[in-house]
């Protein structure tokens, strides 16, 4: 489903993402670790299109997708959280699901303008399909809220939720669990499983070891940029390079 | 729901009944009805000033090219060319349109100061261009712009003008909202929130910037083709960088991204400006005072002053009665 193939990106003299090559599968938990700054985000921000690749590809369903604009492959049927979340904050929580809507909608200006009927039916199935998404991740009574006034953890599952009102083939989680206490951690794992269930494949980048270790079904291990494993989780936990990269950090922080 | 509803149904009849009474009794005062027809005028003008910048996060400091561009095009094509007014008003709006999709082209690229610099240039540009025109007969103006033609009858009286202005406040008011609780008014304000975030969701960052400059536009361009043929006659000093800097000031002395800020503030500016006419050349400086005294404490100009004293003195009937947009 995605595949990327010799994928690099410098900034300046750093190697942020190096000759990295890896396939997802449909339908996977695909797991990507490693120590801070071994390029986990800039590897997400590779696949999403906010940064360029300096060399290599990454094909999405057998289409070229490096190089395009952003939207353009959130239109492809990609969509992600952010690391440092980046929500609509003062917008109300229902509102920041309803704009993941935009291109599952039509409705132009003109529509807008004339409330046309089939406008009028779009906003109502919006609205209906947003607060079902909220209500799956648990966020239905904070609707109203602005979105900056919910706590860390419900601003993360708002992300996921954002996300999904996308309708994505592929869901990157860029460290959903940061800053969640274990119960919401382990409602996550949860929501996690849940929504690949609906068929949604899953690119993950988590440093709670025990939650990826629990969901994934593959994962690739990078440092300083380079992918030095990519194997099931019990495999991983057990590689010697892998277990000495994380030394200092600890794989099981 | 119902029970909102009426209440709205409600509030908007005593409104009416208010706005008509005070209608009657301001019949004979020509001075008066000059100032509010000047009001409704700005309130269009700065409602799409809000769309741009309250909305959609786009600074503009040159918005007197739009009024321009429909002041001027209006009165070139009903004097020169004999158009119409009604034919001469849309084409005003499209004119203004066009230019607004021009400006955005670059715009859209453009962030915070650039964007400012961008839109002080534009505004000055097209100064220069109508001051130095022979087409628009440069510093001199525009003279004998037909009045608009209504049922037969011209709106020659102020008064009959103000009902008319009264109404397409109304209509460009209605239309905004429409826009803003709709996809496309949802897209402005994500790009305006988090436009990182928004490009990764889906939305095309550029083109809606592009459409909010081009409502932006024609909101203004409207005001101002009304502006020319309410007083019937045009020259370059009505278009110049404080023109541009009022309808700034309007709109966040009033409060952005809301319903009320830029009727708020387009009311109290224009007659600040003219109650302190009195203090002759101390005026700028007391308005100046005024305005920073405003924007310093009072980040949501008074629109959102409105909201803080709604919501302590009704605070347990909940958050149904808040401002929606501020
Ligand atoms: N836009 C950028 N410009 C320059 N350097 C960057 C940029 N983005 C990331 N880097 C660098 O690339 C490296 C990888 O950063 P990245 O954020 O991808 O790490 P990470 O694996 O996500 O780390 P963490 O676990 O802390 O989130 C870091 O050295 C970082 O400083
Ligand atoms: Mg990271």
């Amino acid at each position: 489903m995605l595949t990327l193939d010799q994928a690099t990106i410098q900034f300046g003299g750093l190697t942020a993402v190096d000759h990295v090559s890896f396939t997802v599968e449909k339908g996977q938990i695909f797991g990507v670790i490693g120590p801070n700054g071994a390029g986990k985000t800039t590897l997400f921000n590779l696949v999403s299109g906010v940064h360029k690749l300096t060399s290599g590809s990454i094909r999405f369903l057998d289409k070229e997708i490096s190089g395009l604009e952003p939207y353009r492959i959130a239109e492809s049927g990609i969509a992600r959280t952010y690391q440092n979340i980046n929500l609509f904050s003062n917008l109300s929580v229902l509102e920041n699901v309803k704009i993941g809507r935009h291109i599952q909608s039509r409705s132009g200006l003109a529509a807008a303008i004339f409330r046309t009927p089939a406008q009028r039916r779009e906003e109502a199935a919006i609205q209906d399909k947003c607060m079902e998404l909220l209500t799956f991740m648990g966020l239905e009574s904070k609707a109203d809220l602005p979105a900056k006034n919910l706590s860390y953890g419900e601003q993360r599952r708002l992300e996921i939720a954002r996300a999904m009102a996308s309708e994505p083939q592929l869901l990157l989680l860029d460290e959903p669990a940061a800053g969640m206490n274990s119960t919401e951690k382990v409602e996550l794992t949860e929501m996690i499983r849940n929504i690949r269930n609906m068929g949604i494949t899953i690119l993950l980048v988590e440093h709670d070891m025990k939650l990826v270790m629990k969901v994934t079904d593959l994962i690739t291990v990078l440092n300083f940029g380079k992918m030095i494993a990519l194997d099931t989780p019990q495999k991983v936990q057990n590689n010697p390079e892998v277990i000495s990269a994380y030394l200092g950090g600890g794989i099981d922080a | 729901m119902q029970q909102t509803r009426k209440k709205t149904i409600l509030k908007a009849a005593v409104c009416l009944v208010l706005l008509a009474a005070a209608l009657i009794g301001l019949r004979n005062q020509q001075y008066l009805l000059t100032l509010l027809n000047f009001v409704c005028m700005y309130m269009i003008s700065v409602s799409g000033l809000d769309i741009l910048f309250g909305y959609s996060g786009q600074i503009s400091l040159g918005h007197a090219a739009f009024y321009a561009s429909g002041a001027y095009t209006s009165a070139l094509l009903t004097t020169k060319l004999g158009v119409p007014v009604w034919l001469a008003i849309p084409a005003a709006c499209l004119v203004s349109l066009a230019l607004g999709i021009i400006v955005a082209l670059p715009a859209s690229k453009l962030i915070h100061h650039f964007l400012a610099l961008l839109t002080i240039s534009v505004g000055q540009l097209v100064y220069i261009l109508i001051s130095r025109a022979s087409f628009t007969n440069a510093m001199t103006g525009i003279r004998s712009i037909p009045n608009i033609p209504l049922f037969g009858y011209e709106l020659k009286s102020k008064y009959f003008f103000l009902i008319f202005m009264i109404l397409m406040v109304a209509l460009f008011l209605i239309i905004k909202q429409c826009i803003i609780h709709s996809r496309v008014g949802r897209a402005f304000q994500a790009i305006r929130e988090n436009p990182v975030a928004a490009g990764g969701i889906g939305i095309n960052v550029q083109k809606y910037k592009i459409m909010a400059f081009a409502i932006s536009a024609v909101y203004t361009g409207f005001a101002g083709a009304m502006y020319a043929h309410f007083v019937g006659f045009i020259s370059p000093e009505t278009f110049t960088s404080a023109q541009s800097v009022m309808f700034m000031t309007m709109l966040l002395f009033g409060g952005m991204g809301s319903f009320s800020g830029p009727l708020i503030g387009a009311a109290i500016v224009t007659f600040l400006n003219e109650t302190l006419q009195v203090l002759g050349s101390y005026r700028m400086m007391v308005y100046g005072a005024f305005i920073l005294a405003v924007l310093l404490f009072l980040p949501h100009g008074i629109s959102g002053l409105i909201d803080i004293v709604k919501q302590s003195l009704f605070k347990n009937r909940g958050k149904e009665d808040r401002h929606a947009d501020a």
